[in-house]
């Protein structure tokens, strides 16, 4: 028996296996676009085709793709009365000060979807106007016309007082299309948010759930549990009722995992650092944890989840150089994607980007073999960067431009956090990350670089690492004073009899956090509660560490409770016995930047080894470049560690 | 020296730039005030040793030529300043806008003692004393009535803050512990600013820093050039009107000269005793915004944006106003105005990229209460304040964007659920207005529908713009609705209030505002173009 972690990405479908007696085995086949579960099947039966699986959590971007792309389920908005508008104007700002071609997003449901009702509840959930039978009934009609394969229920002050809303989705059940209710998916205050999320949810449950009864008829022997925004995993039940849940399910799973590498390699603070080929995504790690925030937005539309928080910037080794009217070499945000790619890789590309940039100063192998008979073409990739302005800077300048993309991405989840580099290890995946690792850790001034030994199957991996979660939440507007005793039990029973819904059987972890703020104040801070604890205090210290100084005099408002229960992961930490395949013999090549360089296949390398810049460690989904006066050592758990100061 | 090369001035652009970002950051963090943290009516930059700026990481436009103008006015009040000294202001009449933006700047020293640069930064604190909550009183007829004036005046030196002066500045407020919080997180954010200027001077040494800051400048200076270059020489002149005393009207001239643009605001109306009047730094501001917009929006925001702009404005109008008339307004709508009159003028050289006018108005509504222990119910004293969307114009290439803050500012909403937890409020109604667009190939964008019910008697103040004169369509569009200001009394009788004022209101009444639409683009189609 054994688990499969399965990271279903655009392009390729990866899995991790693990299994007792066996080293991990990693396999990576085609995403099927239409029907992801398709290349699951396949890449699971490829990846352990003697032994049967007895767990497989899975990272999916269904539920993403079906909102990037808009197909959608025909979804109703089910509303208070005078706020039928709630999703159009959502928070009145425009996204972009001065740039007109900027505009702010369709809503996912068109005003002549939302119907509104008579009723109201207020703040203190106290029926204001009564909801009717008649009224009901009406409303019932109404969407029922609409036509609709999905309906989200988000009135006023639900989350204060939820009978309206149960009533009503009770009476529209009987039109036998899935119901999100505000006051289930997300009891919290700020209409627009909760509207917003629940509209979400609706919109992509009948693709979220088709397509995991898909997977589910495919494979029925195994446990499948689905990634979540908030790096854990949830039960199959779950994620289709709520897949708003799932909406960063695929960087999720890399950012637990860089977590745990870190750890792996003695760093408790990190950043995850991810550069693919036309994004990169960077993510502050804080004692071996992605952090985790309350909310994220895809495409302009803001969700109200736990949901890890990933920067991203649009610049990777697809990104296309240019010199602009101000006479500045610029890198991105255009990008030669996959098709037709980078110069070098000899499918028509003409224009230059960061990859040709490498491949021209030598840093990619120009004997590698690309698939499909190609090699690296360098002559391409000459000409490309050579098209640019003799000034321009070349190859160098485009990779100098790039590091200083990198550095201010980097500085947004540290320094801006108020978070000292010199603590954080850089962890470095993705196909371009570990070229430029070591050259921005030392912009930055970070401790060190860990280049994992398999950062190509890095989120399938995390699938393994990360725990059952299910975070249990609910606003109650108290004061620090007030005895909520009660309110915390509540939300714990309802998380841990939701993880034993979910079948999980492992010990379940129980974590407190209130969302709190000063009276008069609107933003709240995070603090983790324990039993019996002073609120107050506990607000008066985050306040201090977060910015610096405290109002002990002031009154303290507790606005949401949240628990937090996570179950057990399948793996405590990462492997440290894969199998590298067969080492190269160790080579030397002429690279334009850091002159004569060794040349070292990681499959050469053993716990203890090391490596002195000028270098390059090649690995068949990675190069890990070393300038000179680095020193690499592959530690314990098999991690390339490059230590900077 | 050798010049900066391609590379080199991209490099070093993303690390001017992170310094401001990472100062307004930490500005946002540790202020006290939700309008400074949730709003983020604040900004920060950073300048060079003659105060250029050199970099700026702002939230709202009205702040883009503010902050400039206050570290002029800190140099001529003081000379060139030392490391470590730290000089606040707020004096519209001396760098500032209105009142309640308190700017402060700081001298960052080299290793040396040597003098690197300037940071500062600048934020709306919620209350500045002068006769009413918020310091921005509908009723001002001069300056005096809106809080306290600070010219140029230092707050720190090489030994620490100068608390005398900053008691002196909290006193003055109705709410000084918050303005200590706020004050606070002014001084972090310069804090974080100079580390990360001294950082870079460290890096690059302080001849190649400064080098470089110059040479960030002249970049931004050749893109916006290259953008100018486009636009047809010409003189291209445009009128429009402020609802204030009998109608304030603003002209502008806008000369285009091969890569260089004059704007001249001759011939606009004189300052008036009402707080509408804009002195010259708003103007500059919403001079700046416009000429942003129509350039290049995405040139490093730098004093090299707008060498290629000349502003004239004759002193002692509306629109450069002198001492003691009230500004309180003039940041908040006039600003808007002198937009539109600005678009309008464009719109001649470049119709196919200037958009039709927006609503034009912030539609400022205001309701308080000093408290009552009388009667039945205790209500605690409150003060609610807000600034409302409206429609966007249609542009060239789209339909104008609903319900929406357009212009000068971006401020987000107070949600309904916030709104009735916090205030005796109830909101009934925070819809789109429909059909308030204008008709256009590209229709204008809807305004919005505020209802809100008072659950106290209490105050009520509005400063509203576009209730008479609508924001016009282009190229063939038509006009959008005018706003409308509504006050339904409890006994169901409706009154239709002016564009701003001051009304005292009870239980059960409510207001509703309407605000305007934005105007449409282009003929409309036969169907209306809705």
């Amino acid at each position: 028996m054994g688990c499969a972690g399965v990271d279903v990405g655009g392009t390729f479908t990866d899995v991790v296996v693990h299994a007792a007696g066996l080293r991990p085995r990693a396999v990576k086949v085609a995403t099927i676009p239409d029907n992801q579960a398709v290349g699951v099947q396949r890449g699971v039966e490829q990846a352990l085709p003697e032994a049967k699986l007895r767990l497989l959590p899975h990272g999916t971007t269904t539920a993403t793709n079906a909102v990037l792309e808009r197909k959608i389920a025909r979804t109703v908005l089910v509303t208070t009365e005078g706020f039928a508008d709630v999703l159009q104007i959502a928070r009145q700002d425009r996204p972009a000060l001065y740039d007109l071609t900027v505009t702010r997003p369709e809503p996912l449901v068109p005003h002549d979807r939302v119907v509104t009702v008579a009723e109201r509840t207020g703040p203190d959930g106290e029926a204001v106007i009564a909801l009717t039978d008649e009224e009901i009934e009406r409303v019932v009609r109404a969407v029922e016309r609409l036509e609709p394969e999905s309906v989200a229920v988000s009135l006023l002050f639900s989350y204060a007082g939820d009978a309206h809303e149960r009533r009503l989705c009770d009476a529209l059940a009987g039109l036998g299309v899935p119901i999100t209710r505000s006051s289930a998916l997300l009891p919290e205050f700020r209409e627009f948010e909760r509207a917003s999320t629940c509209v979400l949810n609706a919109a992509v449950e009948p693709v979220m759930r088709r397509y995991l009864s898909n997977l589910s008829t495919r494979l029925p022997d195994p446990t499948i549990t689905v990634m979540t925004s908030g790096g854990g995993t949830a039960g199959i039940e779950f994620a289709a009722a709520a897949p708003v849940h799932t909406l960063l399910s695929g960087p999720a799973a890399g950012v637990v995992a860089a977590g745990a590498v870190a750890r792996s390699a003695g760093f408790a603070d990190a950043i995850a650092f991810d550069m693919g080929g036309t994004s990169t995504d960077v993510c502050l790690i804080r004692d071996g944890q992605p952090e985790v925030s309350t909310s994220a937005q895809i495409a302009g539309l803001p969700f109200r989840t736990p949901a890890v928080g990933i920067h991203t910037v649009g610049a990777g080794g697809g990104s296309v150089a240019w010199v602009d009217t101000g006479g500045a070499l610029r890198v991105g945000p255009a990008s030669a994607g996959a098709d037709p790619g980078p110069a070098c890789y000899g499918k028509g590309g003409t224009e230059p980007t960061v990859t040709d940039a490498h491949c021209v100063l030598g840093h990619l192998d120009p004997d590698r073999e690309l698939g499909e008979g190609l090699r690296l073409d360098v002559n391409a990739a000459r000409n490309a960067i050579s098209a640019l302005p003799g000034d321009a800077g070349g190859a160098v300048g485009i990779l100098a431009v790039v590091r200083a993309t990198m550095a201010r991405a980097l500085r947004k989840v540290s320094t801006e956090r108020g978070v000292d580099p010199a603590q954080l290890a850089l962890v470095a995946y993705g196909g371009a990350g570990p070229l430029h690792a070591t050259a921005l850790a030392r912009d930055l001034g970070c401790r060190a670089v860990v280049v994992p030994p398999a950062p190509g199957v890095l989120s399938a991996l995390g699938l393994l690492l990360a725990p059952a979660r299910y975070e249990a939440s609910r606003t109650v507007m108290s004061s620090a004073e007030d005895d909520l005793t009660g309110a915390w039990e509540a939300l714990e029973t309802q998380a841990r009899e939701e993880l034993a819904r979910q079948g999980v059987t492992s010990e379940i972890m129980v974590t407190r956090l209130a969302d709190a703020r000063y009276a008069g104040q609107s933003h709240e801070l995070r603090i983790t509660v324990k039993p019996g604890a002073d609120l107050a205090q506990l607000l008066h210290q985050a306040h201090r560490e977060a910015y610096g100084y405290a109002l002990p005099g002031e009154p303290v408002k507790i606005v949401t409770l949240r628990v937090v229960a996570c179950g057990q992961p399948i793996l405590s930490a990462p492997p440290s016995d894969w199998d590298q395949g067969k080492p190269a013999a160790q080579r030397s090549r002429k690279v334009g930047d850091i002159g004569m360089a060794r040349v070292v296949s990681r499959a050469a390398l053993a716990c203890g080894d090391r490596v002195s810049g000028p270098a390059l460690i090649e690995q068949p989904d990675t190069t890990t470049l070393l300038a000179g006066g680095d020193v690499a050592e592959v530690d314990d758990s098999q991690n390339l560690v490059v230590h900077l100061t | 020296m050798t010049e900066l090369s391609a590379v080199e001035l991209e490099v070093f652009r993303h690390a001017l730039a992170g310094v401001a970002e990472e100062m307004g950051v930490a500005l946002r963090r540790a202020a006290y005030s939700p309008n400074i943290k949730e709003r983020a009516d604040c900004s920060a930059a950073v300048f060079d040793r003659d105060g250029q700026m050199v970099t700026q990481a702002e939230h709202i436009p009205v702040h883009l030529g503010a902050m400039p103008a206050s570290v002029r006015a800190v140099l001529d009040t003081y000379g060139e300043l030392q490391p470590g000294q730290q000089v606040c202001v707020n004096d519209p009449y001396l760098g500032g806008t209105h009142l309640p933006d308190l700017t402060i700047v700081a001298a960052v020293g080299g290793d040396c003692g040597q003098l690197l640069g300037y940071v500062a930064n600048r934020a709306h604190h919620a209350d500045v004393g002068g006769a009413a909550p918020g310091s921005m009183p509908a009723s001002a007829t001069e300056i005096a009535m809106e809080g306290v004036r600070i010219p140029p005046i230092l707050v720190a030196d090489a030994d620490g803050q100068r608390d005398d002066v900053l008691r002196l500045i909290a006193a003055n407020s109705r709410t000084p512990g918050e303005r200590r919080g706020d004050l606070r997180a002014q001084f972090a954010a310069n804090h974080v600013g100079a580390r990360r200027l001294r950082e870079l001077a460290d890096r690059m040494g302080p001849p190649r820093l400064w080098q470089a800051m110059a040479a960030v400048c002249d970049y931004s200076d050749r893109r916006v050039r290259a953008a100018v270059q486009q636009i047809p020489d010409g003189c291209y002149r445009y009128c429009d009107v402020l609802e204030a005393g009998d109608g304030v009207t603003i002209r502008a001239a806008v000369t285009v000269t091969g890569d260089e643009v004059t704007i001249d605001f001759a011939g606009t109306d004189a300052q008036i005793p009402v707080n509408c009047n804009a002195v010259f730094a708003v103007t500059l501001s919403s001079a700046m915004f416009v000429f942003r917009m129509l350039t290049d929006p995405a040139a490093p925001p730098n004093a090299g944006c707008y060498r290629a702009l000349q502003v004239r404005a004759p002193e002692g109008s509306v629109v450069h106003a002198r001492f003691p008339a009230p500004t309180a307004a003039g940041n908040v709508e006039t600003s808007q105005r002198i937009v539109d009159v600005l678009l309008g003028a464009f719109a001649q050289a470049i119709p196919e990229r200037v958009p039709a006018a927006s609503q034009g108005t912030m539609n400022n509504l205001l309701i308080g209460s000093s408290g009552s222990s009388s009667g039945e119910a205790r209500i605690d004293p409150f003060s609610y304040y807000e600034t409302l969307g409206g429609g966007e114009g249609g542009t060239p290439d789209r339909p104008g964007m609903s319900g929406v803050h357009t212009g000068m500012t971006n401020t987000q909403n107070t949600p309904a659920e916030a709104m009735e937890l916090d205030y005796p409020l109830r909101v009934w109604r925070y819809e789109l207005r429909p059909s308030s667009g204008g008709a256009g190939a590209h229709p204008g964008g809807n305004g919005l529908v505020r209802e809100v019910e008072v659950l106290a008697d209490c105050t009520l103040t509005v400063q509203s713009e576009r209730r008479e004169y609508p924001p016009w369509g282009l190229s063939g569009g038509h006009p959008a609705a005018v706003g409308r200001n509504i006050l339904l009394r409890a006994d169901k009788t409706e009154i239709q209030l002016p564009s701003k004022g001051t009304w005292q209101l009870s239980r059960g009444d409510r207001i509703r505002i309407e605000t305007p639409g934005g105007g449409g683009w282009g003929r409309p189609s036969p169907d209306g173009g809705r």
